[in-house]
C-alpha cells in the first residue's frame, strides 16, 4: 500500500440525520480527511443501486451510507429499505468479487457529529488498506 | 369587548410546543416564554426520562420555522408575573431577560470563540454547548469571564452582547397555556440508590445525554478508571424509592428494557439485569420490547424492596428482597431510571393565575376536558398536570386547540405570499455561483478569491462572486439583490446550511424572483471549511462540490407549488365516547360532521363505564343528536371510499339504502372487544366470571367469600402479545370494593401494570389483598372440587376459593377492522389494531413521529381510542379530542397545499410501467394507480419528497422535481470524475 | 399431489397436443397459448388457438426458447385480465417468469391456466439456428435418453426443471415406458381434469421422489456450476474479461422476460453525455472504451431484476457475442435471492423484496461502531 494513496471516497447521506451528524462535526470541528466527499439525498431510501454502481464503476474507491437510526428516519422507513438495498448491492458485488467490503452503511443521527467524522476517518483508513479499487484505473466502464 | 387572538405559552413541554404549533396552524400568534437561557436548558419530560439516544430535532424545526414565518415570539430567562382579566382578554406582565447570544441572530462562525482570551478546563470562557447536537448554543462560562468584550466586538451579526438588561414586558392574550417541566428527584432524594455517593451510579438519562456525539458506545459507561464494566444494573428507582413518592408513566420500565437491550449490543459479553417491581409497559409495542430484552439475554429480576449500597473501588452492591428472601449482587455500574415529582412552579403559579393543585401536587383539571384548569382561559398540559408520557402529552397538546379556540378572537397571523418568479423561458441556462464568506471569517480559512478564479474558469458558469453572508434580514436582502443583478436564472450558493437556515437561503433565491428549484446550497462551511485543515484540498474539494452543484441546477425546471381543494367535512365511524367527542368537537368549530354507527343507536351507557363515566356519555350522545352540523346514521356501515385525504368521497350502507358520503378527513372510532375467555371452567361454572359480569352487580354474579382473581387473561401471551391497559386497574377497584365487604380476595398476577396519580396497587396492599406471582405468560389452573373452585398456580400451590374472577383484556375486533382496513386502505399493525403510522419503533413516543407528522400525513385518516390500540377511558378522550384538533386545523382551510410546496415527487407518464413498487414504497400512501393509464400516480399534499418512490422505480419514471434522475447522475459524475 | 397418466405414443409432443385439443373441445379451458413453429421450419413462436384442429402444428415442447413464454402472456394481459380461460402450455421457468410479471402488474393471471412440463432443457439457439433439422433429432433423442449435455449451460444445471407452480404438469419422470404423468398442482387443475373425465386422483409418488432425487443430484451440480464460474469471472479483471466482447447492444435486456420497462434507464436521456464528460473520463483513465457504461449497464441490470430472475437462459440466446450471461446471472441471482429467502415465481402472493421490509433484519450489512474515544476533542477542548 502507497502512503500517497488518497482514496476516493464518496459518502452517500440523507439530507435529515447523515447531514445532521456531518453539521455536528463541523459545529465541533472534528476534522476528518479532505478526500470524503460528501452526495445527499432527501432520504436514503432514495439511494438507488444505481447512484452506488456508478460511483462504484465510475472511479470511487469506497462508498459509505448513513442515514438515520432505524425507528428513527425522517420519513418513517427510508432506513429499512435502504438497508434492504444495501444488502442486494452488497450481495450482487460480493459475488462477482469486486469486494463488497467497500461499501459501508451505518447509522448517524443529527446529534453524532463525533460519530460522522470517526465514520469518516474509519472508512478512510480501511480503503487505504484496502487499496485502490481497480475498477477505476480500467479503461472498460 | 372583542377577544384577543394570541396566546401565551408558558413553558416548554411537549405539549406546550405542540400547542403553539397548532395555534399557529390556526393563525394565532403565540408568545412563548422559556424559563431558561436556551432552548433545552429546563428540561421536560421527554428529555429527562427517555433514553435520548435519537435525533429530535425535528422537535424544534417547527418551533424554527414558525418562528422565522413571525408567528411565534420567544422569549428566554422569562418568569411569569401578574395574571389580570379574564378568559379572551387576559393582561399578563412577565420579566424576561435575552439571551446572551441569540441564537436566531448568530451564525455561528466561533469568532468569539477564537478571539477569547480566558482559557479554563481545556475550553474558552465562552464554548458551544457539548450536548446540544442539533443546534449551537454559546455558553458564557460567568465566572471566569474577564468582561474584556472581545467577543461582542467581532461578532459580525450582533448577537453577542454581554450585559444584558432584564426587562418588563406586558401583552394582552386571550388564553394562556402552562405547560411547566418536569422536576426529577434530587440526588438526596436517590440516596437510597447510591447516587452521588459511588461513581459507579449513574442516571439514565445522564448516559444517553453523555453520548450525544457518538450514541451510545462502550464509552458512555466507562468508569472514572476507564475500566468498561462487565455487570449492570438498571433499576427503575420510583418502584422502589421510600424517601419520597416518585411518580411514574409507563417509559420508566420500557427505558430500562430499552437501555438492557443497547447494553447488549454494544457489550455482548456483559451480565445486564433490571431490577423492578413489575414490568408495566403498555401501548404499541411496549410490552413486544421487555420480550427483546429478555431475547437479547438481559436478566429481569422482580423484587420487592431495593437497596443500593456503594462498596469500595468500582463496585456497588444490589440489596435486594424476592420472595421473601434477602439477596445481594453485586455491580460495576448500576443505571437509575427515575420517575417525577410533582411540579414546583405549582405554587408560584397558583398565586399568579389562581390554578388549583390536586392532592398530588400537580395542576388539577377538569374531568372529561384535555386541559382545562378551574380558570376559564387558562389551560395546564403534559407533565404538569400527572404523570405523563409522549403520547398524551403530544396528544393534550394538539387537543388543547379545541378547547382553547373558543376563547379566542379572529386570526391575527397570515404567512405572507411567496414573492412571484420570473418567467426565464427562453433565456437560456446561466449558471451563478455564489460563495459566501460568513461575514469574512472564511477568508481565514481558506483562499477564497483563489477559489472563486477556479469557479470563473468553468464555461458553464458565467458569474461568480463572493457574498457576506444570507442568513441575517440585510444579506438575505442584499444576496436577493445581487443575484438579481447578475441576470443568472439558476444559482448555488456556497454556504453553511445548519438544516434550520435552509428556509432562509430559499428565501433569498425566491426574493430574487427565481424558483427555488433552480438553485442549489452547498454545505461549503460543514463539508469544508470547518472539517478540513489542508487548504490546497480544500480548494480542490469546494471546487469539486461546485462542480456538481452547477451540473445539477443546470439540468434544474421551475415548477410551480400545487394546491388542491378540500372537502371541509369529517366523517366519523363508531359512536362510542371517542367517536362522539372527536364528531362533537369538530362540530363545534363549525364544519359537518357524518357519524355512522352500525348498531341501533349511539352509545349512551357503556357497561364497563362506572357512573360518571356513563353520565358523561350521556350528555355526548344527546349533545350529539341535537347538534345541527352532525348527521347521524345508525344500522350503517361504509360500503366503498374512494379518494384520498381530503377529498374522501364514498358510500353508507343503511339496510339496502345507499347514501352518498364525502369527507375531507375520516376518524375511526370503532372501539375493540373484550376478550372472550376460553378455559377456567369459564361458562362452565358459575362461580367463574369476568371482571365486568362481577361489577354488574347481578344476583347472579354475587361473590362469595374467598375471591381469586386471575390476571391477564387473553393478554400478553402469544395471540396477544400485549398489555390491555386497564384489567389491572379494573382489578384492584373490584378488589378493594370486595375487600370492604370483608372478603377476602387474592390475585393472580404476572405483573401488576398500575401507575398513574392514584396508587390502587398500594392500597390494596394495605388492605389486606394477597397478591401471588405466576410465571409469565402461564396461568392458573381452575377445578372444581365439591363446592369448591380450586386455583392451582403454575407453580403447584393449591388453594380453595367460592368465586374465581377472570381480567379479561382488550382485543380487536379483527373482522370488523379488517374490512375497514381494505375499504380504505389504511393498515393495520400487528395486533389488528388500526395504526396511525408507518412506523413505530421501538418506541411508540418517537419524536420524530408525533410530532413530524403533518395533517395529513396518515392520509387525513385518524384512528381514535380501542381502534388504535388499549386505552384507559381518559386516553381514549385524549386520542379523539387530538384528531379532533388535528382535523380542525386541516377543515379550516380551502385548499390545501403541498406540505413541501414546489418540492414533490412526479411521474413521467411515458416511462411509466404501472408496475407499483412505488406505490408499495411511499411511506404516506401519496401514490397510487391509474388503472384506466395504467401509470402510477402522485397525489402531491400527501408527499414528503423522501424519494423513496424514485430509488424503487427502475427506469427513473419516478423523479424527485428537486433531483431527478439526470440531476443526480450529473452531479454524482461531477464528483468522481470532476 | 395426485394426477392421472397419459399414453405416449407417436411423441410427448403429440400426446399434448391430444390432450390439449381435448381439453379445448370439451370446454376445460377456451384458448391455448403455446409455441409453434414458424413456417419457414426453423424457429418457433407463440400462438393463440382457438380453432382445435390448428393445435395439430403446435409444438409444445420445442427444442428452443426464442421468446420467454412470459413475454407473450404479459402481451396478452398486461392491460386487463382476460374473460376466457386461456391454456398456456410452458416450461416452469416461463411460468415462473410470468408469476413475476404478474407482481409487477405486467401481467394478469386470472383465467390463465397453466399447464408445465419436466422441463428436458433447451438448446442453445445459436446451435439450432445453424442446422435446425438436424438439432430437431438431437433434441429428441436427448428428450428420449432423457441426456442433458447437449442442452444451454444453465438448463443443465437447473433446479426448477420439474416446479409446478401452474395448474398442471406433466410428469416425465418415474412414469411407466409409453406413459406419462398429468399431475394437478392447483383446484383449476383438477376441475379440468374433472371436465375432461380423467380419473385425477391417482398416486404420483414415483415422479416425486424421482424428481426429489434428480434435484439433489441437480443441486450439487449447480453449485459446483457456481463454484467453477466465480473463479473463472470473479473479479475485477476476469470480470472485466468476461464482458469483453459485449457490443452494448442490450439484446440481453430486451429479451429477459422480467426487464419490463418501456424505455431502460440505460437508453435514457440521462446518459446523454457531453463530449466533454467522455474526454474528462478518458483522461483520468488514459483510454476509454467506447460505447462506454458496459459493466455498469449489467451491474445495474442485475441491481433491477436479479430477484426476479428465473436464470431461463434467454439473455444469453440473445446475446449476439455469445457471452454467457445467463451462468453470470445465475450465480448472482442465486446468492442475493437466498439473502431475501426469495424464489422468483415460487409464489404469486409473495411479496418482492424491495417491496417490504422488516425491523429486525440484514444486521451484517450495518457496520457496527463500538469504538471508545476519548471525550473533549474538537474545539472545546
Amino acid at each position: 500500500m502507497s502512503e500517497d494513496f488518497k482514496p476516493k471516497i464518496i459518502y452517500f447521506m440523507c439530507s435529515w440525520c447523515g447531514t445532521g451528524g456531518s453539521e455536528t462535526a463541523s459545529a465541533h470541528h472534528l476534522y476528518y480527511p479532505e478526500n470524503v466527499i460528501p452526495f445527499r439525498v432527501n432520504c436514503t431510501g432514495a439511494i438507488s443501486p444505481l447512484h452506488l454502481l456508478r460511483a462504484f464503476v465510475e472511479g470511487a474507491d469506497g462508498i459509505v451510507i448513513s442515514g438515520c437510526h432505524p425507528g428513527d428516519c425522517h420519513y418513517n422507513d427510508g432506513n429499512f429499505r435502504a438497508r434492504r438495498r444495501v444488502a442486494s448491492i452488497k450481495s450482487i458485488l460480493d459475488s462477482l468479487g469486486l469486494g463488497a467490503d467497500r461499501v459501508w452503511f451505518r447509522y448517524v443521527a443529527h446529534g453524532e457529529g463525533k460519530r460522522f467524522a470517526d465514520t469518516a476517518a474509519e472508512f478512510n483508513e480501511h480503503i487505504k488498506n484496502l487499496g485502490p479499487n481497480p475498477l477505476k484505473e480500467r479503461k472498460e466502464t | 369587548m372583542t377577544k384577543e387572538s394570541s396566546v401565551l405559552v408558558y413553558g416548554t413541554n411537549l405539549g406546550g410546543y405542540r400547542a403553539a404549533y397548532g395555534l399557529c396552524k390556526k393563525g394565532h400568534q403565540v408568545i412563548l416564554l422559556n424559563r431558561g437561557s436556551y432552548v433545552d436548558e429546563i428540561r421536560n419530560q421527554t428529555l429527562s426520562q427517555l433514553p435520548l439516544d435519537f435525533c429530535w430535532m425535528c422537535g424544534h424545526f417547527v418551533q424554527r420555522k414558525f418562528k422565522a414565518l413571525g408567528c411565534v415570539q420567544d422569549f428566554y430567562n422569562s418568569r411569569l408575573g401578574e395574571v389580570s382579566g379574564e378568559a379572551g382578554n387576559f393582561k399578563v406582565k412577565f420579566k424576561t431577560k435575552p439571551q446572551t447570544v441569540n441564537n436566531f441572530i448568530c451564525t455561528e462562525c466561533d469568532k468569539c470563540v477564537e478571539v477569547c482570551p480566558v482559557k479554563v478546563n481545556g475550553r474558552k470562557a465562552i464554548y458551544i454547548h457539548p450536548e446540544i447536537g442539533w443546534e449551537n448554543i454559546y455558553l458564557i462560562d460567568r465566572e471566569n469571564c474577564t468582561q474584556c468584550k472581545k467577543c461582542e466586538e467581532v461578532c459580525p451579526t450582533g448577537a453577542l452582547k454581554l450585559d444584558r438588561e432584564e426587562e418588563e414586558k406586558e401583552v394582552n392574550v386571550g388564553a394562556i397555556v402552562l405547560a411547566l417541566e418536569y422536576n426529577e428527584p434530587t440526588d438526596e432524594e436517590l440516596k437510597d440508590f447510591g447516587l452521588g455517593e459511588s461513581p459507579c451510579v449513574v442516571k439514565n438519562s445522564e448516559i444517553a445525554r453523555n453520548s450525544l456525539l457518538t450514541n451510545f458506545i462502550q464509552d458512555s459507561v466507562q468508569l472514572p478508571s476507564r475500566k468498561i464494566p462487565e455487570n449492570f444494573s438498571i433499576i427503575v428507582t420510583s418502584h422502589f424509592n421510600k424517601s419520597i413518592k416518585e411518580y411514574e408513566n409507563y417509559n420508566l420500565c420500557v427505558s430500562a428494557a430499552y437501555r438492557g437491550v443497547k447494553l447488549k449490543e454494544i457489550l455482548p459479553q456483559s451480565n445486564v439485569t433490571i431490577f423492578l417491581k413489575d414490568y408495566r409497559g403498555f401501548g404499541k409495542k411496549h410490552f413486544r420490547w421487555y420480550q427483546k430484552a429478555l431475547d437479547a439475554g438481559v436478566q429481569v429480576e422482580k423484587v420487592d424492596t431495593l437497596q443500593v449500597n456503594p462498596q469500595k473501588k468500582e463496585e456497588v452492591t444490589i440489596q435486594y428482597t424476592k420472595e421473601g428472601k434477602n439477596r445481594n449482587q453485586s455491580s460495576e455500574l448500576a443505571i437509575l431510571i427515575n420517575g417525577q415529582k410533582p411540579p414546583q412552579t405549582m405554587d408560584h403559579l397558583s398565586k399568579v393565575c389562581g390554578v388549583q393543585s390536586d392532592e398530588y401536587g400537580f395542576c388539577s383539571t377538569k374531568p372529561f376536558s384535555c386541559c382545562e384548569t378551574n380558570v376559564d382561559g387558562i389551560f395546564g398540559v403534559g407533565e404538569f398536570t400527572g404523570p405523563k408520557g409522549n403520547p398524551e402529552t403530544i396528544w393534550e397538546g394538539c387537543g388543547a386547540l379545541t378547547e382553547i379556540t373558543p376563547y379566542l378572537g379572529e386570526s391575527n397571523f397570515k404567512p405572507s405570499p411567496p414573492p412571484s418568479f420570473r418567467d426565464i423561458k427562453g433565456e437560456g441556462t446561466k449558471v451563478g455561483v455564489f460563495i459566501c464568506n460568513c461575514f469574512h471569517t472564511f477568508e481565514e480559512k481558506m483562499d477564497l478569491n483563489a477559489l472563486k478564479e477556479a469557479v470563473n474558469e468553468l464555461p458553464e458558469v458565467p458569474h461568480v462572486e463572493i457574498i457576506k453572508g444570507c442568513c441575517t434580514p440585510p444579506t438575505i436582502k442584499e444576496t436577493a439583490e445581487r443575484i438579481k443583478q447578475s441576470g443568472v436564472n439558476r444559482v448555488v450558493l456556497a454556504v453553511c446550511t445548519p438544516i434550520q437556515k435552509l428556509l432562509k437561503f430559499r428565501k433569498a433565491v425566491m426574493m430574487a424572483g427565481l424558483n427555488p428549484l433552480l438553485s442549489e446550497f452547498l454545505r461549503f462551511r460543514e463539508d469544508v471549511i470547518n472539517v478540513h485543515k489542508n487548504k490546497e484540498e480544500m480548494l480542490k474539494k469546494s471546487l469539486t462540490l461546485i462542480k456538481a452543484g452547477v451540473a445539477k441546477v443546470k439540468k434544474g425546471s421551475p415548477e410551480p407549488t400545487l394546491k388542491d381543494k378540500f372537502t371541509p367535512q369529517a366523517l366519523v365511524i363508531g359512536s362510542g365516547i371517542s367517536g362522539l367527542t372527536s364528531s362533537l368537537e369538530i362540530a363545534k368549530r363549525g364544519f359537518p360532521v357524518t357519524l355512522v354507527e352500525k348498531g341501533e343507536a349511539i352509545q349512551t351507557k357503556n357497561k364497563y363505564f362506572d357512573d360518571k363515566q356513563n353520565q358523561h356519555l350521556q350528555e355526548l350522545a344527546s349533545e350529539v343528536e341535537n347538534h345541527s352540523n352532525i348527521t347521524v346514521y345508525t344500522n350503517t356501515t361504509l360500503k366503498e371510499m374512494d379518494g384520498y385525504a381530503g377529498n374522501f368521497s364514498g358510500t353508507l350502507l343503511s339496510g339496502d339504502k345507499e347514501i352518498p358520503v364525502q369527507a375531507g378527513v375520516i376518524v375511526l372510532a370503532t372501539g375493540a372487544k373484550e376478550y372472550k375467555p376460553e378455559g377456567f371452567l369459564y361458562g362452565e361454572d358459575r362461580g367463574v366470571m369476568t371482571q365486568t359480569e362481577l361489577q354488574s352487580g347481578t344476583e347472579e354474579k354475587k361473590a362469595g367469600n374467598r375471591v381469586a382473581m386471575i390476571q391477564c387473561v387473553g393478554s400478553r401471551n402469544d395471540r396477544h402479545p400485549y398489555c390491555s391497559r386497564v384489567c389491572c386497574n379494573q382489578a384492584l377497584k373490584n378488589a378493594l370494593n370486595l375487600k370492604k365487604q370483608d372478603k377476602e380476595v387474592t390475585i393472580f398476577y404476572q405483573d401488576m401494570t398500575s401507575y398513574g396519580k392514584e396508587d390502587l396497587y398500594k392500597e390494596a396492599q394495605d388492605a389486606g389483598v394477597k397478591f401471588i406471582r405466576v410465571k409469565e405468560k402461564s396461568y392458573p389452573e381452575v377445578k372444581k372440587k365439591g363446592n369448591n373452585l380450586t386455583v392451582i398456580a403454575p407453580g403447584g400451590e393449591k388453594k380453595q376459593f367460592d368465586t374465581v374472577v377472570l381480567s379479561t383484556g382488550i382485543v380487536p375486533d379483527i373482522q370488523n377492522n379488517q374490512n375497514l382496513s381494505r375499504i380504505l386502505g389504511h393498515p393495520l399493525d400487528k395486533d389488528g389494531f388500526f395504526d396511525s403510522d408507518v412506523n413505530v419503533y421501538p418506541y411508540e413516543e418517537s419524536i420524530k413521529r408525533l410530532f413530524k407528522p403533518y395533517e395529513w400525513a396518515t392520509n387525513c385518516i385518524y384512528p381514535v381510542g380501542l381502534a388504535h390500540s388499549p386505552r384507559s377511558f381518559e386516553e381514549a378522550l385524549l386520542t379523539a379530542k387530538d384528531v379532533a384538533g388535528r382535523a380542525v386545523i386541516l377543515l379550516g382551510k380551502k385548499a390545501l397545499p403541498a406540505p413541501n410546496a414546489m418540492y414533490i415527487a412526479e411521474v413521467k407518464e411515458s416511462l411509466c410501467m404501472g408496475c407499483g413498487i412505488c406505490v408499495d414504497v411511499c411511506p404516506y400512501s401519496a401514490r397510487t394507480i391509474d388503472e384506466q393509464k395504467k401509470t402510477a400516480v402522485v397525489h402531491p399534499f400527501l408527499c414528503d419528497s423522501c424519494g423513496t418512490c424514485v430509488s424503487a422505480c427502475p427506469n427513473d419514471a419516478s423523479y424527485l422535481r428537486d433531483l431527478k434522475g439526470d440531476q443526480t447522475l450529473a452531479s454524482l459524475d461531477r464528483l468522481l470524475i470532476g | 399431489m395426485k394426477g392421472t397418466t397419459l399414453p405416449v405414443e407417436k411423441d410427448l409432443n403429440q400426446t399434448l397436443i391430444d390432450f390439449l385439443k381435448k381439453g379445448l373441445e370439451s370446454g376445460g379451458f377456451d384458448a391455448v397459448l403455446l409455441p409453434s413453429r414458424v413456417p419457414s421450419g426453423d424457429s418457433f413462436a407463440y400462438l393463440l388457438i382457438k380453432n382445435p384442429s390448428l393445435l395439430e402444428e403446435a409444438t409444445p415442447l420445442p427444442p428452443v426458447m426464442p421468446v420467454q413464454g412470459a413475454k407473450a402472456v404479459s402481451s396478452l394481459t398486461q392491460y386487463g385480465k382476460t374473460n376466457q380461460k386461456i391454456l398456456a402450455a410452458m416450461r416452469p421457468c416461463e411460468i415462473r417468469a410470468a408469476t413475476e410479471l404478474s407482481k409487477l402488474k405486467q401481467a394478469e393471471l386470472e383465467n390463465i391456466l397453466f399447464l408445465s412440463l419436466d422441463c428436458p432443457g433447451a438448446l442453445p439457439l445459436s446451435d439450432y439456428l445453424e442446422n435446425p433439422r438436424e438439432k430437431d433429432k438431437v433434441f429428441q433423442e436427448a428428450l428420449e435418453n432423457r441426456k442433458t449435455e447437449s442442452m444451454r449451460p444453465v438448463c443443465q444445471v437447473c433446479r426448477e426443471f420439474s416446479t409446478t407452480t401452474g395448474d398442471l404438469h406433466v410428469g416425465r419422470w418415474g412414469a411407466e415406458k409409453g406413459r406419462v404423468f398429468l399431475i394437478s398442482s392447483s383446484e383449476q387443475g383438477k376441475k379440468i381434469q374433472e371436465t375432461m373425465g380423467n380419473q385425477g386422483d391417482q398416486s404420483v409418488d414415483s415422479w416425486e421422489s424421482k424428481v426429489k432425487e434428480l434435484k439433489e443430484q441437480r443441486l450439487q451440480e449447480r453449485a459446483q456450476f457456481h463454484e467453477d464460474l466465480k473463479t473463472k469471472a470473479g473479479g475485477p479483471d476476469k470480470l472485466l474479461e468476461f464482458f469483453n466482447q459485449c457490443i452494448n447492444c442490450h439484446n440481453c435486456m430486451r429479451a429477459c422476460p422480467v426487464c419490463y420497462c418501456r424505455q431502460c434507464y440505460f437508453d435514457s436521456e440521462a446518459f446523454d453525455l457531453p463530449v466533454d464528460d467522455f474526454l474528462k473520463r478518458a483522461k483520468k483513465k488514459g483510454s476509454l472504451r467506447l460505447p462506454t457504461d458496459t459493466l455498469l449497464f449489467q451491474l445495474g441490470r442485475m441491481s433491477h431484476m436479479v430477484h426476479s430472475c428465473v436464470s431461463c437462459g434467454t439473455c444469453e440466446d440473445a446475446c449476439p457475442m455469445d457471452i454467457p450471461v445467463a451462468q453470470l446471472f445465475s450465480l448472482v441471482a442465486d446468492q442475493t435471492q437466498k439473502l431475501f429467502q426469495y424464489s422468483p415465481g415460487r409464489n404469486r402472493e409473495e411479496p418482492l423484496p424491495f417491496s417490504v421490509y422488516k425491523e429486525e433484519e440484514f444486521h451484517e450489512v450495518e457496520t457496527p461502531y463500538r469504538k471508545t474515544y476519548s471525550k473533549g476533542e474538537g474545539k472545546n477542548a
